[in-house]
């Protein structure tokens, strides 16, 4: 589990990196996929990822899912550095398109996970700042809310409604228009 | 920052495996406030986020943090002042994006300076009129002299594109665009003193690139004078009479129906361009189009292939073509009106084209025979490398070609001989499978002697089956279909 994947013959290669989990567990990355979070790309280039980063606020759990992430989307940018698609043969280029139709199935399979999972996960990729992690993770929860009311949005994430009847009175009165 | 507090719970970043079950824990609640406003800007329009105020205290002012505006159809002008004018030293603006129906100019233009103060970002404002969405329908000159929208001074606004419906527009007194990269006026009407020439060039908008102007009434003499000018946009400026641009970074100047009848008058001193749409009158005694020494794209009028003798887009596009010994990449449209009757063919008009390496053809056929005028194209470009070739549907026209129609003359083409020795890649696109299409493909084959690639796009009325079954005219080794 710990380590990244053995058939990659880059990996030996590439510089690694050692991710410490809240509860003590290690994960060996490359430099690739640990850079997709920018909090580690800086840590790295001040030079302070000897010995390995803890990461105390991440169990091992949502970590190994962070990494899965990362490693997906480290593959996929290198790709696109990669395929360097010319003017001239824009037209021509459909194996992209079948790579980025895979990464979205990739994106969709991880986001199935039970809502504790998720907001795991916008807390690590909010912590570890990894932006796509985030867009994705925060698209999921908007799209859940988008269309709701006030009480099916109250409901659906435990919400307790602390205004008073003349405060919440006040914030229709002020948001009226949002609501017509 | 928001009142309620996620503070206290931000330090708790991850839960244990015993909170995974936890009902009732309010885990939305307790994101800090920026992953809120992330959430909150996912969701399409401000009046969506807005609502999430009466969840309870925690949210009643989250929203109120978001960095980008939309309004759409609501509220009006005077309400998103208000909300630009939100207490608690609100945050600088990204965006603000309204799109409204209102008519009234005071509550139209009242939000206008507080977006002006905060805006760092792009203002996108369209004013939609119901039922006159198509831009080529006409509209009414007099519209804008219910009073006019002032567009204040967006210091630091980057991009502003501005769609009033052709309501009228007064341009800012002074001030200076310092940030503006991108400009953008569709169908408003401008008035007021200041020129439109004097507000895009460098002393105001020292930083503009791009400058789009579309369906823009109150504009008839354009004079601009820019160093940071990277592209030039203009389309159907009514009563237009004269254009002089001195831009020496400009690379991409497109002029699309600007003059309509009247005497074109231009000037252009662009030594950097590299594209030229002139899909516009065109008269070489009062059209200056400077040294265009690194002109790389050229794209013309339509040529008619079947008109009356006299036709002046005719006229225009060989003047304009005659200008040029050597384009890059040639753009020609070619268009046969529904009905040809018993106009002349007159291909024949043309004698030369410029010399080019990449010829973009785009026919407009009407369901005629567009094998003959085509190949007169083809020919008179002997040494292209590539060939992409687009078929225009309009749709809901039914074609008024018939057996015996005249399309099929000069009927010889097919007999002549000729060598497109340089050309290996072919693209075409809205094929429909018609019997016009599959003789020209076969022709096209035996001409394209070194032909390494072919794409071929049908129109997506097209269905699979007939789109493989009019492939099969094809050399085996070269097909690659896909319908769009």
């Amino acid at each position: 589990m710990a380590s990244a994947g053995s058939g990659d013959e880059k990996a030996a290669a590439a510089a690694m990196i050692t991710l410490i989990s809240s509860d003590n567990e290690k994960f060996e990355v490359t430099e690739a996929t640990a850079t997709l979070s920018q909090t580690i790309r800086h840590m790295i280039e001040d030079g302070c990822t000897d010995g390995g980063v803890p990461l105390p606020n991440v169990t091992s759990k949502i970590l190994a899912r962070v990494i899965e992430y990362c490693k997906k989307h480290a593959t996929a940018a290198a790709g696109e550095e990669g395929s360097s698609s010319s003017f001239s043969d824009a037209a021509f280029l459909e194996v992209d398109r079948a790579f980025l139709e895979e990464l979205e199935e990739f994106d969709d399979a991880f986001l199935e996970v039970d809502r504790a999972t998720l907001f795991d996960l916008i807390l690590a990729a909010n912590y570890l700042d990894i932006k796509g992690l985030l867009n994705l993770t925060c698209q999921k929860v908007a799209d859940s809310v988008k269309g709701k009311t006030p009480e099916q949005i109250r409901e659906m994430y435990n919400i307790v409604n602390d205004l008073t009847p003349e405060e919440e009175a006040e914030i229709r009165r002020e948001t009226q228009w949002a609501f017509e | 920052m928001a009142p309620g507090g996620a503070g206290d719970k931000r330090g708790k970043l991850s839960s244990s495996d015993a909170d995974a079950g936890a009902v009732g824990e309010d885990r939305l609640s307790a994101l800090p406030d920026e992953v809120l406003v992330l959430i909150l800007l996912r969701l399409g329009t401000t009046a969506e986020a807005a609502r999430t105020s009466a969840l309870s205290r925690r949210w009643r002012r989250v929203w109120l943090l978001l960095p980008e505006l939309r309004f759409h159809l609501a509220p009006d002008g005077h309400r998103i002042r208000k909300v630009l004018l939100a207490p608690n030293a609100p945050p600088p603006l990204h965006r603000i994006s309204v799109v409204t129906e209102d008519s009234a100019p005071d509550s139209l233009g009242a939000w206008l300076p507080d977006a002006a103060r905060r805006l760092s970002g792009a203002l996108v404002y369209h004013r939609i009129v119901p039922g006159k969405e198509d831009l080529a329908s006409p509209m009414p000159d007099e519209a804008g002299e219910g009073g006019a929208i002032q567009l204040p001074c967006f210091e630091k606004a980057t991009r502003i594109e501005i769609d009033l419906g052709l309501l009228g527009l007064d341009l800012p007194l002074a001030g200076t665009f310092a940030q503006l990269t991108e400009l953008a006026l569709y169908r408003v009407h401008l008035r007021g003193p200041i020129e439109l020439g004097d507000f895009v060039s460098s002393p105001r908008s020292p930083r503009l690139q791009k400058l789009r102007i579309r369906d823009v009434r109150g504009v008839d003499k354009l004079t601009i004078h820019s160093e940071s000018l990277l592209e030039v946009d203009l389309r159907q400026l009514k009563r237009f009479q004269r254009l002089s641009i001195s831009a020496s970074a400009l690379n991409e100047l497109n002029l699309l129906k600007c003059f309509g009848k009247n005497q074109p008058v231009a000037f252009i001193c662009a030594p950097q361009l590299e594209s030229l749409v002139w899909t516009d009158s065109y008269d070489p005694s009062s059209v200056d189009l400077g040294n265009l020494g690194q002109l790389q794209v050229l794209r013309t009028n339509g040529f008619f292939v079947f008109s009356k003798p006299d036709c002046r887009y005719n006229r225009d596009f060989l003047r304009l073509l005659q200008q040029f010994r050597f384009i890059r990449s040639l753009g020609i449209l070619l268009f046969y009106q529904r009905d040809i009757g018993n106009f002349p063919y007159l291909m024949e008009d043309i004698t030369m084209l410029p010399l080019t390496e990449f010829l973009t053809m785009e026919v407009v056929n009407n369901g005629h025979n567009f094998g003959p005028s085509s190949f007169h194209i083809l020919r008179l470009c002997a040494g292209i490398r590539r060939l992409s070739m687009k078929l225009h549907i309009i749709r809901g026209l039914k074609s008024a070609c018939h057996p015996g129609c005249i399309c099929d003359q000069p009927a010889n083409w097919k007999a002549q001989e000729l060598s497109l020795n340089r050309l290996r890649k072919v693209e075409l696109a809205g094929l429909e499978g018609t019997e016009h299409e599959v003789v020209f493909l076969e022709q096209l084959f035996s001409w394209a002697t070194v032909l390494k690639k072919m794409k071929i796009t049908f129109d997506y009325s097209v269905s699979k089956s007939k789109g493989r079954s009019r492939c099969s005219c094809l050399p085996r080794k070269t097909k690659k279909t896909r319908s769009e």
